[in-house]
Order: structure tokens, then C-alpha cells, then sequence
């Protein structure tokens, strides 16, 4: 797979792609939306984890350690699908978004130092939701759809440097951008009444740094014995201090703008991942992750409506022969299983999350592959008012690899 | 070639099947409203704010050449003199020299100010020009100060006359030496350049229909011959008519009510202070209300007295040219009748920071072509009574 021909079914799956459908989890209100935790397509299909997977087979968004075994360019890009279906006191609706999930490309420089640059764009946060309320007030009929979208993204360059044979760090500056939007229509039963819409929006900028370590063979070294294969990762992330610049408008005949600056935070991760091959076909890997936020400010003020996150998640892989003659011994299958005590909480009730995963990594030449991944889950109650979800989210994307920079002995 | 395939066909399967498997976004549902915090919902406010100053506006009718009616009498300080110009022309051959017997300025019936059992007498005048009329610079003073100017001959009269309001009117023309030069193109003989109709009573004032209006109504100089011991009538249509209507500096208030009159028009004007609405708000709806003193109000038509048209006025004393106007009946507020107009557009182009214009102007409807007058309570009646502006708007959070 050229990295021509790479660009060009990208930008025709794009090009042909639905258009992204408005609507999603009423939860997204708050905070940035919802976290995305994404690593990769491997990663997503092993449950999200891989913060201790070493591996030069795809680029590793979890742990800027990772890119050292990386040996020739790799790039990969993906799609995302996710369907949810919510259900609340109200009622039930069911929405559809879609999108890119971002693209990475990691170029070795130096393969005996494990020294390799990264640069990934990856969205951070997904905010999609619609609702409608009628409302009654001082005897005003009013309807008001309520429209929310946007997201953070991250652009982030990554580099890693082997002090040894088997201990690997990595660093990685990312920039944190992005527009989160609300977009309220109000109409009112009252002819006589002007009808208006509000369209709020808040673009956010900041950086942040994200620090990597990977310790290969830690049973071996620590003398463990039956740890010898054992994998390690730990990975920190600054908090990273956001400007937030806000633009709400108030639009009748005239359109009324007030803007206002802040500045918003996303705090420190924290995470720590193990994989372990238990033998030459089977890989299991482990991580947890913590981010506390219940601290957290957005535009000066903490939200209450958020607590502490914390996330554990359990994955295998299956890799029948690497090098096998037949193709469906070559593929990769995949699978997993995740908890996820997200930030949300709402009338004194944490929205946990639980999901399975499962997926195929189907070879393609020049050591690349085609990625699927499904997820599939549910998340929150109807208890207290609340809204329990389904869903369904799916991952398609490649990974692929270009025999760039590469320096050639001539006879 | 074949792993480029297989990802091309694979992508492109995957985005097919999405559409199957995933299904349709629907539109915006109540799912999980209760959830949006309570900041997300918009605010609202009803502010009621009061004229705290009143003026008036007293225009005289420049486009009385439009006017769809001729006006002719006196009543309540109001008096109507009517010009009219006929199309005087070449009658048949076969009346040519035929002895004229009668003319008459035949008009037709449109309204009546006051008291229709009110005797009606009218001189005719013979006008020198009637352009010398049809501008809008000439006043009744105008015409009683220099009448040498404008009108010489008188020409005939009517002698007091009862008339119904349904009756039309022949007011007989005595002479009749220019109407023949005129039907026969006399050589050194002078065009007629039309009829001044003054009025010779008080106590109401007759409306007749102009030459604008429908053809039923239209004014008309009738012209008898004898022909043969029968008499025949020849007509003329009018071309140009004008009423030239005055009023004495009448009292533009009566107590703390403002007087709206057509006519002669009187046009309150209302200062409203809207600095109590919050600086960053929409305004859903504004409603303008104004309370009738019915003891000071009277109507020539029934259709018009419940109707107004309201005008924002900046301060260049130029009017915003979009106009709010009522025709449903008055509302009762109370049990007292109040006008309840719409003026959401006028609220939320006065709530621009560019904008500089604080004051409504009220008129009546139909100016031009009807007599009313009627009072509205100004800023100093009661605060009940008082002219208020209700509005409902939704602060910026």
C-alpha cells in the first residue's frame, strides 16, 4: 500500500462518507463531552488498552514509548461509527455520528536508539446531542431545540529514545484545540411572538505534554519468574491549562454578540499498562487509567456535574501465524472487555460505563493492515431521572508502512 | 494492487453498511431533557414601560390632491371649501345652439360630519386658474385674504337645502355664458378653469365624492338644452378637484388626552424611556397600548375611529417609513377600550445601540380621506390610563 494510494482512498472515503448525523448522549453537555480515549484501532478493538503494548506494528497513541520499536514509516488513519441508542424518563431516541478518527504518521530515525518521531492528530472529545423542550413560562409557550456538537482534537508531536535495549521512553508535546458549540432554536405558539436563536460557542486552546515510559521483559529483569515476558507502560500527562474564548449570540432581527475570555483545564492522566504474550500466538494486555476532575475548572468555574475518572480494561489478541501461507492465518482477532467510571454525575449518581470489544486485524501488503473494531456497551441508569445508553461504536481504519528515509548499502 | 483493492472494497463496504446498521438520525427528541442544566433554558421578562412625555405633530394635508372625497362645510372649528375642474369640451353638433336651459354641478354622497338635518347652502365662484389652487402652499386664509386671486364671478348657489346623507346634490349654475363659449369654442372666449364651492352653513360638513373615486360617485357638470320643447341633458365628468380645509388652532389636548384627528391631522407623539429593559436582551414581543377618552372622541366612520397607525420617529423627527396599524375592533381593558398594537419590529430596532429614535407617533387611519377625532390619554393621566409599551424579551445570560 502506497502512501499515495493510502491518501487517495482516505480522502474518497471521506469524500463519500454520510454526512454526520446530528444527535447523540445528552451527557456530552457537560465537561468537554465525552473523553475518547483512542490509541489506535489495535488498541480499540484490545478494550483501549496498550499503554504497556510494545510493538513496531502500528503506531501506539496511548505511550510515546511505543514508537521506538517502530523501524520503518508508518502511517494510519481511521473512521469512526457510533450508534446510540438512549433511553430516559421522556422517552427513547436513537442517533448515528460519524467521523474521522484521526491519522498518525511515525518516521524512525535512528533504529539503534530507538529514536522515532511521531506526529498524530486524534480527537480528544466528542460533544453530539439534540433535545427539544417545550416550555411554559410567565404564561409564554415556547419550544426550544437544543443542538450541541464540537469537540477537542489533539496535534501532537512525539518522539522516543531507547536508553536500552529494553526500556523505552518517550515524550510527546500536544496541542489541545477545539470548538464546542450549542445552538438553540426557540419558537414560540404565539404568532405575535418573535421567534429567536441562541448560538453559543467556545474555542479552546492550550498545550499540554505527555510523558512515556516502557519497561520490556520486567519479570526477566526483576527476577520474577513466570513474569519473564511481562511488559510495562506508565504514562503522565500534564494538565493542561486551556484559553477559553467564548462567543455567545443572541440572534431576532439583530444579532446581539457578547464574548468573554476564561480559561478552562483538563487534568493530569495518570495510567499504567501491562501486556503479556502467553505465547507465540496469544497477547494479553491490561491498563488503568486516572484523571481527576473533580477539581477541574471550565471558564473559571468547576462543574458540578463532574467527578474523578477512572478506567481498567482487559485485552487479548490472537495471531495464529505472522508469516503463515494462508490468509486467515495471518489475521489478527481480537478482543476485550472495559469499565469505565466516567466523569459525569448527576443527581448524586456516577455514570459507569461497561463495554466488550472485539475486532480483526486483516493483513494487507508491506506490513500493513485493516483494522475493525466494535464496541459494544451501555452506560449510565434511568434511576434519578437519568438516561441509560446502548451503543455501538465501530472503528475501521488502516495502518500501513513506507520504506522511506531508509538508507541502502550499495554494491 | 490486490491489498489496495481489498482496502478500497473494504472501506467502501463498511460505509455502505453503516447506513443499514446504524439507521437514520431523527430529529431532536425530549430524551434526557430533564438533564440540560437549568442555564440552557433562555430567560424571560415582561417590562412594561410609560410614555413620560407627550407632544404633538399637526401637519397640513400637502397631497389634498388625493384626496378621494371633497370636503365642504363647518363644524367643530373644521371648515372645507372644494375646488373642481370639469372637462369642458365640444358637445354634439346636433346641441350646438341649442338654447342651455339648466346647468347644475352634480355631486355625490361620501360622509357627513355632524348633523345631516343641518341645512346646506354652497356659492359657487368661478375659479381664475385652478392651478392656482392645486398647490400646496394655498390655505383657506389663503383664499378668504386674497380671494381676487384665485376666484371672481360668482356663478350660482345653492340656496338652503336639506339633504339626507344619501342624497345627492344639484347645485344650480346661474350663468351659463362661459359654458357655452366653452361647449362651442368661441373664438376670444376663455377656458373654464372650474367651480370654487364655498360654504354658506354651519353645523356639519358634507363629503362628496372627488375625482378619484369610483365612477358612481364621480362629480359631474350637467349641462341642459332644449331641444325641440324636451330637454336634454349633456354631461361633463370632472378632471381635478381639491378640498382646502382648515381648522382653527384647535386644542391638540384635552386634559391629559391627546387628540388624533384626521383631517387637518393632529398626530400625538409619545416619548417612551426603554432604558429599563436590560441592556443585552431580545425582544420577543412588544405591545403597544393606548387607552380611549371616549367622552372627548367623535367619528365620522365607524371603521376608522377603531383603527390607528403607529410610526416610530428617530430623533431627526424623520418617521421609521414601516408603520404598524390595527383594523380589529378596540380591546376592553377594564371595560375601558384600549388600542393594542404590535410593535415587536419598532422594539427591536430601538433596542440597536446605533439606533437614536425614542418616540411613537399615532395617527389615525385613512387620513386623508376621512374626519376623525379622537383622544388618547397621554402621560400625565393616570398611570392606568397612561400610554405603555408591554414588552417580552429574554436577557442575554
Amino acid at each position: 500500500m502506497t502512501m499515495r494510494r493510502f491518501i487517495t482512498n482516505v480522502v474518497l472515503s471521506a469524500l463519500l462518507a454520510p454526512v454526520v448525523f446530528a444527535g447523540g448522549s445528552v451527557y456530552t453537555r457537560y465537561g468537554f463531552g465525552d473523553l475518547l480515549f483512542f490509541g489506535g484501532n489495535r488498541s480499540f478493538a484490545l478494550g483501549g488498552t496498550g499503554i504497556g503494548l510494545v510493538s513496531g506494528d502500528f503506531i501506539n497513541r496511548l505511550n510515546p514509548a511505543s514508537l521506538s520499536k517502530i523501524t520503518l514509516t508508518r502511517f494510519s488513519g481511521s473512521f469512526y461509527f457510533n450508534s446510540i441508542s438512549s433511553k430516559a424518563p421522556e422517552g427513547s431516541s436513537s442517533y448515528s455520528n460519524f467521523g474521522l478518527q484521526g491519522i498518525a504518521v511515525a518516521i524512525p530515525i535512528s533504529k539503534d536508539h530507538g529514536i522515532v518521531l511521531g506526529v498524530e492528530s486524534t480527537p480528544l472529545s466528542l460533544v453530539s446531542y439534540a433535545v427539544v423542550r417545550t416550555q411554559d413560562t410567565l404564561g409564554i409557550a415556547s419550544t426550544q431545540n437544543v443542538y450541541g456538537s464540537g469537540g477537542l482534537s489533539q496535534f501532537a508531536l512525539a518522539l522516543s529514545y531507547s536508553p536500552t535495549r529494553f526500556v523505552h521512553t518517550g515524550a510527546r508535546l500536544n496541542y489541545v484545540f477545539g470548538r464546542l458549540h450549542q445552538y438553540t432554536k426557540l419558537s414560540f405558539t404565539d404568532p405575535s411572538f418573535s421567534n429567536a436563536t441562541n448560538d453559543f460557542s467556545v474555542y479552546y486552546s492550550g498545550v499540554s505534554l505527555t510523558l512515556g515510559v516502557m519497561l520490556e521483559r520486567v519479570g526477566e529483569h526483576l527476577g520474577i519468574s513466570g513474569l519473564d515476558k511481562l511488559d510495562a507502560g506508565f504514562i503522565l500527562t500534564t494538565p493542561a491549562d486551556l484559553k477559553a474564548n467564548r462567543q455567545n449570540s443572541y440572534i431576532t432581527d439583530s444579532v446581539l454578540t457578547i464574548t468573554t475570555k476564561s480559561t478552562s483545564t483538563i487534568p493530569a492522566v495518570l495510567g499504567f499498562g501491562v501486556s503479556y504474550p502467553l505465547n507465540q500466538r496469544l497477547l494479553l494486555t491490561s491498563d488503568v487509567v486516572l484523571q481527576s476532575w473533580s477539581g477541574a475548572t471550565f471558564e473559571g468555574a468547576t462543574q458540578a456535574q463532574l467527578r474523578n475518572a477512572f478506567r481498567v480494561a482487559v485485552g487479548a489478541e490472537l495471531l495464529p501465524q505472522a508469516n503463515g501461507d494462508s490468509y486467515w492465518k495471518r489475521v489478527a482477532y481480537r478482543a476485550g472487555a472495559g469499565f469505565h467510571q466516567t466523569y459525569y454525575q448527576m443527581n448524586g449518581t456516577g455514570i459507569d460505563e461497561f463495554f466488550f470489544s472485539g475486532g480483526l486485524g486483516l493483513p494487507l501488503l508491506l506490513e500493513g493492515r485493516l483494522n475493525i473494531g466494535v464496541q459494544v456497551g451501555m452506560r449510565g441508569t434511568t434511576a434519578q431521572r437519568l438516561e441509560k445508553e446502548t451503543f455501538v461504536r465501530l472503528s475501521v481504519g488502516i495502518s500501513g508502512t513506507e520504506a522511506w528515509f531508509m538508507k541502502f548499502d550499495e554494491d | 494492487m490486490f491489498a489496495s483493492r481489498t482496502f478500497s472494497v473494504a472501506m467502501l463496504a463498511c460505509l455502505f453498511l453503516s447506513l443499514f446498521f446504524f439507521g437514520c438520525a431523527e430529529d431532536p427528541s425530549p430524551t434526557g431533557v430533564s438533564l440540560l442544566p437549568g442555564g440552557d433554558s433562555p430567560l424571560f421578562r415582561v417590562d412594561t414601560v410609560f410614555a413620560n412625555h407627550d407632544s404633538t405633530s399637526r401637519l397640513y394635508l400637502n397631497s389634498l390632491l388625493f384626496s378621494k372625497q371633497l370636503l365642504v362645510g363647518s363644524y367643530q372649528g373644521y371648515e372645507a371649501w372644494s375646488c373642481i375642474k370639469f372637462n369642458i369640451g365640444r358637445v354634439p353638433d346636433s346641441l350646438t345652439g341649442l338654447p342651455i336651459v339648466g346647468a347644475f354641478i352634480e355631486l355625490h354622497p361620501a360622509l357627513t360630519l355632524g348633523s345631516a338635518s343641518t341645512p346646506i347652502a354652497i356659492q359657487v365662484y368661478r375659479l381664475i386658474q385652478f392651478s392656482f389652487v392645486s398647490t400646496d402652499s394655498v390655505t383657506l386664509d389663503s383664499l378668504k385674504l386674497f380671494p381676487a386671486t384665485y376666484y371672481d364671478a360668482l356663478e350660482g348657489s345653492l340656496a338652503s337645502t336639506t339633504a339626507n346623507e344619501t342624497d345627492s346634490l344639484r347645485i344650480p349654475i346661474s350663468d351659463t355664458t362661459g359654458i357655452r363659449a366653452s361647449t362651442e369654442g368661441s373664438a376670444g372666449t376663455t377656458l373654464f378653469e372650474g367651480f370654487l364651492l364655498k360654504p354658506n352653513f354651519t353645523g356639519s360638513i358634507r363629503g362628496f365624492g372627488s375625482s378619484l373615486a369610483s365612477a358612481n360617485l364621480l362629480p359631474r357638470l350637467v349641462v341642459q338644452y332644449l331641444h325641440n320643447g324636451v330637454r336634454q341633458e349633456y354631461y361633463f365628468n370632472a378632471t381635478a378637484t381639491r378640498f382646502i380645509a382648515d381648522s382653527k388652532p384647535g386644542p391638540t389636548k384635552i386634559g391629559a388626552s391627546m387628540i388624533v384627528q384626521n383631517g387637518i391631522s393632529y398626530r400625538p407623539i409619545f416619548d417612551f424611556d426603554l432604558s429599563p429593559l436590560p441592556q443585552s436582551t431580545s425582544v420577543m414581543k412588544a405591545t403597544l397600548q393606548l387607552s380611549l377618552d371616549a367622552a372627548n372622541s367623535s367619528a365620522v366612520s365607524s371603521s376608522t375611529v377603531d383603527s390607528v397607525v403607529v410610526y416610530l420617529m428617530y430623533d431627526n423627527g424623520a418617521l421609521e417609513q414601516r408603520s404598524m396599524s390595527i383594523y380589529t375592533p378596540r380591546i376592553s381593558n377594564s371595560g375601558r377600550p384600549v388600542y393594542s398594537v404590535s410593535i415587536t419590529e419598532f422594539v427591536q430596532l430601538w433596542m440597536r445601540p446605533s439606533t437614536v429614535l425614542r418616540r411613537i407617533v399615532v395617527a389615525g387611519l385613512d387620513e386623508y380621506n376621512s374626519l376623525d377625532r379622537f383622544a388618547i390619554y397621554g402621560s400625565g393621566a393616570a398611570r392606568s390610563l397612561q400610554p405603555r409599551i408591554i414588552v417580552t424579551n429574554s436577557p442575554a445570560r
